[in-house]
C-alpha cells in the first residue's frame, strides 16, 4: 500500500513535468508526420507502398526509443536526488516507511510513467502503421523483370509484430530506468544522466562486446573483460527489434517466444539493479 | 535498517541473478547472432570512416533501420540529379546496415547493369560481375523467399547474359519459394507469373516437355490462388486464359514447326475451350476453326507440318571495318526472313500474315519479316567474366568489354559503332582482341515469328561459311568470330 502510494505519487509528479510532455508530444507529432512517407522511393524497382511502411515503421521504432530514452533518463535521474534537494524524503522517511519501500515505490512510478508514455506513443504508432497499411499495395513484379502484366497485391493490414516491438520498448527502457534509479542513489543528476547515457550506448553494443568477448586473436584477458562486461552491462540491443519487424520473415520464428525470453532477462536485470540500489541506500546517509 | 545477514542475502541473490542473467543469455544470444549483419568487408569499413559521425553513432547504437531507409532515399535523390557512382556505395552501407531489404539488393543490380551508360546508351559490362555477387550476397541473406532467385534469373542470366541454362536453373529455385507480406510478414504466394516465366525458360532451353508440364502446373496453382482469394487481386480469370493460350499455342507450334500431329490435337482441345467460352475474343474463335479444319485435312492425308524442318540458307554475310580510331561499322545480310518463306507454312493456319500481306497494295506490302536482330561482342582477347565470391564495384578499368545487337530490316543489317568517346568505359589497353557476331534462334530478340520458321533450336538453319552446331550442343546457330589487333582498332 505504501509502495504504492508512493509510486501514485511519482506518476502524478512524472507527469507534470513539462519536459517530458514536450518529449511525448514530439515524438508522437513526428511519428504522425511519418505518414508523409508515401511513394518515397521513385527508382526503386519495386512498386507500391512495401517501402513506404518499411520507413514508417523503422521511423516510428526510432522515435520511441530516442523519446523512451529520454523520458526514462530525465525522469531517472531526478527520482531519488530531488527528494533529497527539496528535503522531502526525511517527511517520507520519518513516516513508517522502510528504505527498500520508498526505492520500489519510486520504480514503481517510475515505470508506470514510462508505461503511460510508451504506450501512447505505441498507440499512435500501431495507428499510423495501420492508417498506412490500409487498402496499399505492392508491386508483385520488380520492374527491371520487364514484365509488364503483373500486377498488385494487398497486403496486410496489421502486423501484430508491432506490438510486441512497442513491448520490447518498453522492456529497454524499464532496465534502464532501474539502472538509472540505481545510480541516483550515489549520484547526482548530472553524472548520472552521462552514466546512463555511457551504459545505454555499452549496453547497445551488446553484440559487439559478445564479438570481442569471443574473438579468436584476442588473449584470454581481454576476452573474460569483454566476457564480463557481456554480462554485468545490460545488452539493450537485445531488445532492438526494428529488423525482425520489418523482415519478419527472415528471423524469429516466435517473436511472441524471443519477447519472453528477452523479457525474462529484463526482469532479471531490474531485479539485480533494484536489489543493488535497496542495499545502497540502507547505508547511505540523508 | 537491514541486517548485516539480510544484506549478504541480498549480495548473494544478486550474484544468483547475475548467474541467471548469463544462463538467459545463452538462449538469446545466438538467436540475435542471426539476426546481424556480418562484419563488414574492408571497403565497408572504409566507407564507413566517410560517413559523418552521426550516422556511424546512430547505426551503432540501434538506429541501423532508420539510417538505412535515410541514406536510401539519398540513393533515390543521387539518382534523379544523376549521381549514378554515388548510388552504389550507398547500397553496400544500406545492405550491411540492413541486409534484408530485398528492393535495395534488386534495385542495387538493376543499377549495376542498367545505368553505366555511355553516350550511346550501352551500359558497362563491366558491372555484372558485381551486380551478380549482388544479388548472391542477397540470397545469401534472404534464403527461401522467390524474389532474388527470380531477379538473377531472368534479368541477369537471361537477359544480361544470356546464359539460359544458368536462367533456368535460377527460375526453378524461385517456383520452390513463396513470397512475403511486406507489412505483417505472413507468407504470400509467389506471382504466379514466375511460374509461368519458367515454362517458358523451359521453352527457351528446349525442354518442350518440361515446358507443358510447368503450363499445366502453372495453371492448377492460378486455380488454387483463386480458389483461396487471399489478396490476390491480380489473379483471376484471365490468368487461367494465359496459361491456356500458352499451353495451346506451345502445343501447336511442336505441331507445326516439328510435325507433331498429337500435340496438334492436344494444342486444339485447349483452344477449343477458350473458344468455347462466351466472352472470347474473336481471333481465338477463329484460330480454333481455322486450325480443327486444318488439323483434319492434314489427318486425312498423312500430311503433318514440318515448318521448321525446310532447310533455309542463312546466306550469313559480316563485315567489320575500323572507320576511325576506336570507330568501326558492322554491316551484313541474313536471310532472315524472306516474306516468301511464309507462303505455305502450316502456322499460316493461325496467323494469316502471307496471306493479309500479299492483299496490300505493292507499296505497303512486306517483302521482309523484320525483327531479329543479330548480336555482337568486342572484348580483350583473354577476358573472362570474373565471378566475384563477395560484392565489390571495384572494376578493373583496363578491361574492355562490350556487346550490343543490331537490328535486321530487310535481310541487312548495318551500324556504326563508336567507342571512343567514352575513354573509361572503353580504355583499350590490350593488345589483341576478340571479336563475335552471332546470331541464335533462343536470343531474347529473336521473334516468334522467326523462329517459326527456323524452328527453336534453329534447326531449319544452314549456311555455307558461319553455322556453328558445337557452340550450343543441339542448337544451331550462325557465329562469325575473329581476333583483333591493336591496330584494327586504334
Amino acid at each position: 500500500m505504501i509502495i504504492w502510494s508512493i509510486a501514485k505519487t511519482t506518476v502524478g509528479d512524472a507527469l507534470r513535468k513539462k519536459v517530458l510532455q514536450i518529449f511525448l508530444v514530439v515524438a508522437i507529432g513526428l511519428i504522425i508526420i511519418s505518414l508523409s512517407f508515401s511513394q518515397t522511393l521513385s527508382f526503386s524497382t519495386r512498386e507500391g507502398s512495401a517501402t513506404d511502411i518499411m520507413l514508417v515503421k523503422s521511423f516510428g521504432l526510432g522515435l520511441m526509443a530516442v523519446a523512451g530514452w529520454l523520458i526514462s533518463v530525465v525522469m531517472g535521474v531526478s527520482l531519488i536526488p530531488q527528494e533529497i534537494e527539496r528535503r522531502t524524503i526525511y517527511t517520507i522517511l520519518s513516516k513508517p516507511v522502510k528504505r527498500y519501500e520508498f526505492i520500489i515505490g519510486k520504480y514503481l512510478g517510475a515505470i508506470l510513467t514510462l508505461a503511460i508514455n510508451v504506450g501512447l506513443m505505441g498507440i499512435v504508432f500501431i495507428a499510423v502503421t495501420v492508417f498506412k497499411a490500409w487498402g496499399a499495395e505492392t508491386g508483385t513484379a520488380t520492374t527491371s523483370a520487364g514484365i509488364t502484366e503483373a500486377g498488385m497485391q494487398k497486403i496486410g493490414v496489421f502486423d501484430p509484430n508491432t506490438i510486441w516491438g512497442v513491448v520490447m520498448i518498453y522492456l529497454q527502457f524499464m532496465v534502464l530506468s532501474a539502472v538509472v534509479l540505481f545510480f541516483s542513489v550515489f549520484l547526482t543528476p548530472t553524472v548520472n544522466f552521462f552514466m546512463g547515457l555511457g551504459v545505454y550506448i555499452i549496453g547497445i553494443m551488446g553484440s559487439m562486446t559478445q564479438s570481442l568477448a569471443s574473438a579468436e586473436k584476442a588473449n584470454a584477458f581481454v576476452k573474460m573483460f569483454y566476457k564480463v562486461v557481456h554480462i554485468v552491462v545490460p545488452n539493450f540491443d537485445k531488445f532492438q527489434v526494428t529488423n525482425q519487424l520489418l523482415h519478419p520473415e527472415t528471423h524469429i520464428t516466435s517473436m511472441a517466444k524471443y519477447t519472453a525470453q528477452v523479457g525474462l532477462y529484463a526482469l532479471l536485470y531490474t531485479l539485480v539493479m533494484m536489489t543493488l540500489a535497496v542495499i545502497f541506500f540502507e547505508r547511505k546517509e540523508v | 535498517m537491514i541486517s548485516d545477514s539480510n544484506r549478504k542475502l541480498l549480495i548473494g541473490l544478486v550474484v544468483v541473478m547475475l548467474i541467471g542473467i548469463g544462463i538467459v543469455q545463452s538462449y538469446v544470444d545466438p538467436i540475435q547472432l542471426k539476426m546481424m549483419p556480418r562484419d563488414p568487408n574492408k571497403e565497408t569499413r572504409e566507407l564507413m570512416v566517410q560517413l559523418p559521425g552521426q550516422f556511424i553513432v546512430a547505426s551503432v547504437t540501434g538506429f541501423k533501420e532508420v539510417i538505412a531507409g535515410a541514406l536510401w532515399i539519398r540513393a533515390d535523390t543521387f539518382f534523379h540529379t544523376g549521381q549514378y557512382q554515388a548510388i552504389i556505395p550507398i547500397v553496400r552501407l544500406v545492405t550491411w546496415l540492413d541486409p534484408h531489404n530485398i528492393d535495395v539488393y534488386t534495385t542495387g543490380a538493376w543499377h549495376l547493369d542498367y545505368n553505366f551508360v555511355d553516350y550511346a546508351q550501352m551500359s558497362d559490362k563491366r558491372y555484372i560481375p558485381a551486380s551478380i555477387a549482388l544479388l548472391k550476397e542477397g540470397i545469401k541473406n534472404n534464403p527461401g523467399i522467390w524474389d532474388l532467385w527470380f531477379e538473377l534469373g531472368w534479368t541477369h542470366y537471361n537477359k544480361k547474359l544470356q546464359d539460359y541454362e544458368k536462367a533456368l536453373e535460377c527460375m526453378e529455385i524461385a517456383c520452390k519459394y513463396d513470397g512475403v507480406d511486406p507489412n505483417t510478414g505472413q507468407r504470400v504466394p509467389r506471382p504466379e507469373y514466375v511460374d509461368r516465366m519458367l515454362a517458358h525458360q523451359y521453352e527457351k532451353v528446349g525442354r518442350f516437355q518440361d515446358a507443358i508440364k510447368q503450363w499445366k502446373k502453372a495453371r492448377r496453382r492460378v486455380e488454387q490462388m483463386i480458389g483461396k482469394k487471399k489478396n490476390l487481386s491480380y489473379v483471376d480469370q484471365s490468368s487461367l486464359d494465359v496459361c491456356d493460350r500458352n499451353l495451346g499455342m506451345l502445343y501447336l507450334r511442336l505441331a507445326y514447326r516439328y510435325g507433331d500431329m498429337d500435340a496438334y490435337k492436344k494444342g486444339l482441345e485447349i483452344y477449343r475451350r477458350l473458344a468455347n467460352r462466351k466472352e472470347a475474343p474473336a481471333d481465338v474463335k477463329q484460330a480454333y476453326e481455322n486450325a480443327s479444319k486444318d488439323y483434319a485435312r492434314r489427318l486425312a492425308t498423312n500430311n503433318p507440318p514440318h515448318d521448321a524442318l525446310k532447310p533455309l540458307d542463312a546466306g550469313f554475310e559480316v563485315s567489320w571495318t575500323k572507320a576511325a580510331p576506336k570507330v568501326f561499322i558492322i554491316k551484313g545480310k541474313i536471310n532472315l526472313c524472306p516474306a516468301s518463306e511464309y507462303k505455305d507454312l502450316a502456322v499460316e493456319t493461325i496467323t494469316h500474315w502471307y496471306r493479309d500481306n500479299e492483299k496490300l497494295p505493292p507499296e505497303r506490302k512486306a517483302l521482309w519479316r523484320d525483327g531479329a536482330r543479330i548480336r555482337w561482342m568486342l572484348t580483350d582477347y583473354d577476358y573472362k567474366m570474373p565471378e566475384l565470391e563477395t560484392f565489390s564495384w571495384k572494376i578493373d578499368t583496363t578491361k574492355t568489354v562490350v556487346w550490343d545487337s543490331v537490328y535486321v530490316s530487310g535481310g541487312t543489317f548495318s551500324e556504326r559503332i563508336d567507342l571512343s568517346r567514352d575513354t573509361e568505359f572503353y580504355p583499350f589497353k590490350a593488345n589483341k582482341y576478340k571479336l563475335t557476331i552471332w546470331f541464335t534462334p533462343q536470343q531474347p530478340d529473336c521473334p516468334d515469328y522467326i523462329q517459326d520458321r527456323i524452328g527453336w533450336k534453329g534447326e531449319a538453319l544452314t549456311d555455307k561459311r558461319y553455322l556453328d552446331t558445337t557452340s550450343m550442343p543441339g542448337f544451331k546457330i550462325l557465329k562469325y568470330e575473329r581476333i583483333l589487333d591493336k591496330k584494327d582498332i586504334m
